[in-house]
């Protein structure tokens, strides 16, 4: 699945142990942000969970880029406790194996002084840890502090890549706020890297299940010729959480589900449900079929939105038997707010596989329980044969991406007895069932891809630009539009009016 | 997670059906629907002498987790009646899905005909079926390669062979002529193979260290056999003759040391890893790890049959 990469490997005869296809090479990390929460929770417990398995290259050291006064010390006894909260089991002692390979530099984001002291460590780094100049930056800061840091990196050629060594740069969403922003981000990433050298991170695109979508599709040959609008009725996509907004109140009211959710994950599980067969599994191929389905995706006109869309926040109510506060009494949420956190979307791919097909998108904070999933509803079959001409339920073919990852199929079997009567049943795949076994974080997955150079499972530029081109569209509709903002009680799957966008005969699942 | 493992019933070898849709009424018994879920992947038939037999049964319990399958644990060299099995099963999860379906077969020494006319009409459909024969490669390979014959990859362990060189051979000759062979003994190596290939990463290979390779190897590392694995696959990469010697490190059972031209190696087994020494005549390398072992014995089985 790997592009070529700059680096001509050193001939080494035994290469072909060093972990297959999927071959990393010495290198530095560099955290910027590296005190937050981001680093200890996930980046460093996925790193030892790579280290462990033996999968990241001796050759290796991690810069921690902060403004806390932190030394060495502090900085691993910070992230050796956020391996032994969340990490696999048995990396901490991974962690202890490597602790001298993780150290702090202390500095200002906008401070050049700090990119010049930043590029002698490394440096040096190469010298006594074999790194060999090869650099990967990754931006675990607000979005506010990206422009400073990209500015920087390429002042002081940290972002070039020269005589073989690699300069990558890994960026966590949110990619902007708007098209906008976006473009505007990614002239600011352009200014010092090439596409070729960005690794934008979507965490959902690091999920077993939803790499799953491509195997299931594109490795078996029986349902590629069901997956079209002759045969497939509607397809829902639904990310459910049961938390609130909690302490993110600030956040998410400049945000809303509809951009903090919608146009990334579900967007990118849309694409990777209804993309035409890629000619390779290069980063490219794939992503050149991504990027035509959300060019098939229309930008809505601001009298289509209300139709097309539904958005509802969450009251007081109760989740899991619990009491919990509505949206407008979580921190952070000033009184007047009009955000949603709950959006439900019809979007139609105008192509020729899925004309008339809609796609149901829908995401939500405090719904009865955290799950995603994508299902295929299939059409009924023509002529009601069974149960006094009783219309048959759908096949429905269900990817469940979290929790209880695996895929089951519903169909109608007879019910055993003199009578002709239909029931569904459900065949079921389980992955934990089938294949037991620890799951990788999807972190971890994408840290590897991004150390290997392989860039199928980030998302690109022009993707990240139409998925903004589609929910900015959307997002004005609502804002200049009528589109009213409903309401429904914490632990419900959103309001009621949320069935009828569906269209008649149609209803959401409570999964 | 709920777990059920039904008492296991012994029957005659063609009531094994009949046995087996009984296991299946007793692992949903309670359940809401009743329905019945089998998440089996594999069909495996693992071998075993008497001696070897708690060994395998450890390898499979830890195989398991990993590989839902349908077993057929063959005891050879056993005086049981081979017209009888004795069957049972094990069941997982709140929807109580079958995860191990387990026969278990008694044969004689050599042939096993009877065995293999026994096995496959049991084997469950379209998918994969693994032999893993976990003793000695036999003398007499007929009753091996009548088993072989049902399965389409067959999983040895030249650990515990008792005359690698020939036994080795034997398994060459087989994978010429098709048969799908995974030694566990060769992934057993895998992370000495990655340290060396490791090592190698230091220095530019040019093609100049193309003199002769001495080897010196400790016993621990997949025993006799495993110093010959190794020793032919250095052969074959670095186009040199290897010379083996395993007397010098008796004492030190997880070790290994490479010679060739000016390259000196040694990796010895501390603390899980493989701690890894290279120098050259212009340079002596920062020590490096290298994780020892994925895992157990078990742990190897699953790995072999992903990889097939």
């Amino acid at each position: 699945m790997s592009d070529a990469t700059l680096t001509p490997m050193p001939t080494n005869p035994l290469a072909s142990e060093l972990e297959g296809g999927r071959r990393t090479q010495p290198c530095s990390l560099v955290i910027f942000g590296a005190s937050g929460d981001l680093t200890k929770r996930k980046l460093v417990p996925a790193l030892m969970g790579l280290a462990k398995d033996g999968l990241l290259p001796n050759a290796f050291s991690v810069v921690g880029f902060a403004r806390r006064p932190w030394g060495d010390d502090e900085f691993r006894a910070e992230l050796r406790d956020g391996v032994a909260q969340f990490g696999r089991s048995e990396t901490v002692a991974s962690f202890d194996r490597r602790a001298d390979a993780f150290s702090y530099h202390q500095a200002n984001f906008a401070d050049p002084a700090g990119y010049l002291s930043l590029r002698q460590k490394l440096d040096e780094l190469d010298r006594v840890r074999g790194t060999r100049g090869n650099r990967i930056f990754y931006l675990a800061t607000p979005p506010s502090a990206y422009s400073d840091i990209l500015q920087q990196l390429a002042a002081t050629g940290l972002s070039r890549e020269q005589r073989g060594r690699f300069s990558r740069v890994i960026v966590e969403k949110p990619f902007g706020h708007d098209l906008d922003t976006a473009v505007a981000l990614n002239e600011q990433v352009r200014a010092g890297f090439s596409e070729r050298q960005v690794f934008r991170i979507d965490h959902y695109l690091g999920k077993e299940t939803v790499q799953n979508i491509l195997a299931l599709r594109f490795a078996n040959g029986i349902f590629e010729p069901l997956w079209n609008e002759k045969y497939v009725d509607h397809v829902q996509i639904t990310v459910a959480e049961s938390i609130g907004v909690g302490s993110r109140g600030g956040y998410f009211e400049e945000s809303g589900i509809l951009r903090d959710m919608i146009q990334n994950h579900l967007l990118q599980v849309l694409t990777l449900v209804a993309m035409e067969p890629p000619a390779t599994l290069t980063a490219d191929a794939v992503r050149d079929e991504k990027v035509k389905v959300l060019k098939s995706i229309r930008t809505f006109e601001p009298g289509e939105v209300p139709g097309a869309t539904l958005r509802a926040r969450y009251t007081a109510g109760l989740c899991a038997g619990e009491e919990v506060k509505g949206y407008l009494q979580e921190e952070g949420v000033p009184a007047d707010s009009r955000t949603e956190t709950f959006a439900a979307v019809k979007l139609q791919v105008h192509n020729w596989r899925w004309a008339g097909t809609p796609f149901f998108l829908r995401a939500g904070k405090r719904l009865p329980r955290r799950v995603t999933e994508v299902a295929i509803h299939f059409k009924k079959p023509p002529h009601a044969l069974f149960d006094n001409g009783r219309d048959p339920n759908p096949n429905i073919l269900l990817l469940r991406i979290q929790p209880d990852e695996g895929v089951s199929l519903r169909f109608g079997s007879k019910v055993p007895g003199p009578d002709l009567r239909i029931r569904d049943v459900r065949m079921d795949f389980r992955y934990g069932t089938a294949f037991g076994g620890e799951t990788s974080d999807a972190y971890e997955r994408l840290l590897l891809d991004a150390m290997a150079g392989d860039g199928t499972l980030f998302a690109r530029r022009d993707e990240v630009e139409e998925a903004w081109r589609i929910v900015d569209s959307i997002h004005r509709g609502w804002h200049t539009g009528s589109t009213p903002l409903f309401e429904h009680a914490a632990g419900t799957w959103g309001p009621e009016e949320a069935d009828f966008m569906l269209g008649s005969g149609r209803t959401w699942r409570k999964p | 997670m709920t777990l059920l493992r039904t008492p296991p019933a012994t029957v005659a070898l063609k009531q094994v059906p009949d046995a087996l849709r009984r296991l299946w009424r007793q692992c949903t018994e309670g359940t809401p629907d009743g329905n019945v879920t089998r998440a089996l992947t594999v069909n495996l038939v693992a071998v075993t002498d008497a001696a070897g037999e708690q060994e395998l049964l450890r390898t499979l319990e830890q195989a398991r987790r990993r590989m839902p399958c349908r077993l057929f644990l063959v005891r050879i060299g056993t005086d049981g009646d081979p017209r009888m099995a004795t069957v049972s099963a094990e069941a997982r999860g709140f929807n109580r899905a079958i995860v191990l379906e387990q026969i278990e077969l008694c044969a004689g020494d050599s042939d096993f005909r009877s065995l293999a006319s026994a096995v496959r009409p049991l084997l469950v459909d379209d998918i994969q079926t693994h032999l893993y024969w976990s003793c000695a490669f036999p003398q007499q390979t007929s009753g091996f390669d009548q088993l072989a014959q049902l399965s389409d990859h067959v999983v040895v362990d030249s650990a515990h062979f008792e005359r690698p060189e020939v036994d080795l051979r034997q398994l060459d000759a087989r994978r010429r002529r098709g048969m799908r062979i995974t030694d566990l003994n060769w992934l057993r190596l895998r992370p000495w193979r990655r340290a060396l290939a490791e090592a190698f990463e230091l220095f530019p290979w040019t093609g100049r260290n193309r003199g002769a390779v001495s080897i010196r190897h400790g016993a621990g590392i997949g025993g006799q056999a495993g110093a010959l694995l190794l020793a032919h696959w250095l052969e074959d990469r670095l186009g040199a003759t290897v010379a083996l010697d395993q007397s010098g490190l008796a004492k030190i059972p997880y070790a290994l040391e490479f010679h060739q031209d000016d390259v000196d190696l040694r990796a010895e087994v501390k603390d899980a890893h493989i701690e890894v020494q290279v120098s050259t005549d212009a340079s002596c390398y920062l020590p490096f790890s290298v994780p020892a072992s994925r895992g157990r014995q078990g742990d190897l089985l699953a790995a072999a049959i992903d990889l097939a």
